[in-house]
């Protein structure tokens, strides 16, 4: 038995190591494993626990800017997506969700494309300036049909307003400027 | 080309550690055995709610309000070639299996709700048809896309007496309200206390 979660111990370490999405000054990173987490590589610390539970995720995009001020990440599940930020503010890591702010580009997408949207994800496509990224999506409709669309995703780091229930910082990331492809 | 020969490696040790917690994982999750027959789904037939009642699930952490009802059919074999959108899996998972539409009362919920209100995949949930005052409870066993609420599966929607049509459209456009209950998952069925009425 004590050899078994030794072998397991052993094992997730060494998956944590393989699943290291460092900052570009060296001091951070994004580690992914049953959570995902922004750790101090200095000390180990986890300093922030930016998703806790990666049940029904099957994939993870990191994009660190190019300051390693901030961190945007993308999780897909099998039908949707979510996007996080990170962001330092002095000397402490806080965290955010992008809003619901895709409603119109969803509804002019259900326009002219037919039915529901029933799926989407979204991977990054590079930082703009120190405060943006770029991101890429595609939609799935139940008439079968699909598109793409991008937007420009913002930290406005002094637009936060309170805490979600999931201790997320609301309205610190935005997406603007949607358009179909 | 070595790490990724570690990685499989330990992922094949861990998921046989894990094997032993399968039955256990079973008891809690699903959102009670439906219907045996997905062809003939009839109201309040045979779903669980949870152990104490709502009184156990405490208040809700997520309410969508009053909104369109629309039907996933996921994880429901009999729904393939019907549904344009049908998929085999949830993700939401019994003993390995996906969740069957027809055999699960269970709501769908998108990646950032979940997070937002600290639910997951197995929590319970209720759904209510404000037209009739029908409601189930269920659980959340799958994932949806940004922005959609008001997604149940067939046997959520049957209990509650809405009504879809045999490629999952929903007949006579009906609303329904989806409640989760972060943390709760854990509680496990019980099948004294049946649903599809006012909880």
């Amino acid at each position: 038995m004590k050899t078994t979660l030794l072998l397991a111990a052993i094992c997730i370490a060494v998956i944590a190591q393989a699943r290291d999405v460092r900052s570009p000054d060296g001091k951070y990173a994004i580690r992914a494993d049953t959570t995902i987490t922004l750790v101090d590589l200095a000390s180990g610390n986890t300093l922030l626990v930016l998703s806790n539970d990666t049940q029904g995720i099957t994939r993870v995009e990191v994009a660190w800017s190019p300051d390693s001020r901030k961190v945007a990440m993308v999780e897909d599940a099998r039908r949707g997506s979510a996007v996080f930020g990170a962001w330092i503010n002095g000397s402490v890591w806080h965290k955010t969700l992008q809003g619901e702010d895709e409603k119109s580009i969803i509804s002019q997408a259900e326009r002219l494309f037919g039915g529901r949207l029933v799926a989407e994800n979204r991977v990054f496509n590079g930082w703009t300036s120190p405060d943006s990224i770029r991101v890429k999506g595609q939609m799935q409709f139940s008439s079968g049909r699909r598109c793409n669309y991008e937007y420009t995703l913002h930290f406005m780091t002094n637009a936060v307003t309170h805490l979600d229930r999931g201790g997320y910082e609301e309205g610190a990331i935005v997406g603007r400027d949607h358009r179909l492809l | 080309m070595e790490i990724s020969a570690k990685i499989i490696f330990c992922l094949g040790v861990l998921v046989l550690a894990s094997c032993d917690d399968d039955d256990h994982t079973a008891q809690l999750l699903g959102g009670g055995p439906g219907s045996s027959d997905p062809n003939n789904i009839a109201a309040g037939d045979g779903f669980c709610g949870p152990q104490g009642g709502s009184q156990a699930l405490g208040p809700a952490s997520f309410d969508s309000g009053v909104t369109t009802a629309k039907i996933d059919t996921d994880g429901n074999p009999l729904m393939q070639g019907h549904d344009a959108t049908w998929n085999a899996n949830t993700s939401g998972q019994v003993n390995g299996q996906a969740v069957n539409s027809a055999q699960y009362a269970y709501v769908v919920m998108s990646l950032r709700q979940m997070v937002a209100s600290n639910v997951h995949l197995g929590d319970w949930a209720t759904v209510t048809n404000p037209a009739t005052g029908q409601s189930t409870y269920a659980r959340v066993e799958d994932q949806g896309p940004d922005g959609g609420i008001g997604e149940i599966s067939q046997a959520a929607a049957t209990a509650v007496g809405i009504q879809y049509a045999s490629n999952s459209s929903t007949i006579g456009n009906p609303s329904v309200d989806v409640t989760a209950y972060a943390g709760t998952a854990s509680i496990e069925d019980d099948c004294a206390s049946q649903v599809a009425s006012s909880l």
